[in-house]
């Protein structure tokens, strides 16, 4: 299960963009993340490995909490394993999406 | 006949002075390349100094600073019982300070040249910071290494006006290969300083000449 909220001002050619988003996963699902070119997928998942900070926002991950802005705590990369949800023999079975 | 000394006293002061830098100068370069703090321009300026500055003018304020009639000199001389002027550890400080640039601009290059994607990944397969440095980073950028390592000892072989301004002239301590030079000069046997020319001039030449061969080496092995 992986609660996230985020939001972040983005740079772009065209002028600043705001990046809000919220969404809930369930363990085992398999969800996809698509958008215009620009729009932040790619921001999003910065955010989600912990390599870009959000002004505000929360990531709960399995009841641990690897973002929380209100509380200024942001846990580093090397405690997220963001790798052992990309690796195929741990995909859903950690909650992974 | 020439006297061995200075020769094995330019090696031994290069050899010293360029495993001190390494060692400053890796944590240093990677704060430099990385940071974002605000004094970081004028830190850069002070770094780059030696290599404008005369070097008499460096070896004049070092020689102002280790003397024993100034504060930071009388200090060590009181407390330590260490006095740095015309002494083999002053010209190692010295050279240290003087070199600095040699060293730490060629590994904040490689810092800096190398993809930010290499330390991301790094980071979130569980790395630690330490890690990513000594595992990932340090042998990405072996080039920049290897050319810092290099330049640091042949410029460190060349130095002349440091040397004579801190060291002076004493034999078996501070009379390097540059200042034998000189020497044999002044007292026009130029023979012998033909010897120590050449052999400071080959010595260089089949360092400069290794570090082009390894580089070459090192990026066709290259992967990134």
């Amino acid at each position: 299960m992986m609660h996230c909220k985020l939001y972040k001002t983005l740079q772009t050619s065209q002028g600043p963009i705001e990046l809000d988003v919220f969404f809930e996963t369930e363990q085992g699902k398999l969800v996809a993340l698509y958008g215009a070119s620009g729009a932040g997928k790619t921001t999003i998942l910065r955010m989600l490995a912990g390599l870009t900070s959000p002004e505000n926002g929360e990531i709960i991950f399995e009841n641990e909490t690897w973002l929380d802005t209100k509380r200024k705590f942001n846990l580093p990369p090397q405690k997220r394993k963001v790798h052992e949800c990309g690796a195929a023999s741990g995909y859903g079975e950690r909650g992974c999406t | 006949m020439i006297d061995p000394e200075p020769l094995w006293l330019t090696a031994k002061l290069a050899l010293i002075t360029t495993v001190i830098l390494l060692i400053l100068s890796v944590p240093f370069a990677y704060w430099l390349a990385y940071t974002k703090a605000k004094g970081k321009t004028i830190i850069e300026a002070i770094v780059s100094m030696p290599l404008v500055l005369p070097p008499s003018v460096l070896g004049f304020y070092l020689l102002l600073a280790f003397g024993p009639s100034h504060f930071f000199g009388k200090f060590l001389e009181n407390y330590f019982d260490v006095r740095l002027v015309f002494s083999f550890a002053g010209l190692v400080i010295a050279s240290v300070i003087y070199s600095l640039p040699f060293m730490v601009h060629p590994i904040q290059s490689g810092f800096a040249g190398l993809s930010p994607s290499l330390r991301e990944a790094s980071y979130t397969l569980g790395k630690s910071k330490w890690q990513t440095v000594t595992q990932i980073l340090l042998p990405n950028m072996r080039p920049s290494l290897l050319t810092g390592i290099v330049l640091t000892f042949a410029h460190t072989i060349g130095e002349f006006g440091i040397v004579l301004m801190i060291g002076g002239n004493i034999p078996g301590e501070t009379k390097v290969a540059s200042i034998a030079i000189y020497d044999e000069v002044e007292m026009m046997n130029y023979n012998n300083a033909n010897v120590y020319a050449s052999i400071l001039f080959i010595i260089t030449f089949v360092i400069l000449l290794t570090v082009y061969f390894l580089n070459q080496r090192f990026s066709r092995s290259s992967y990134i």
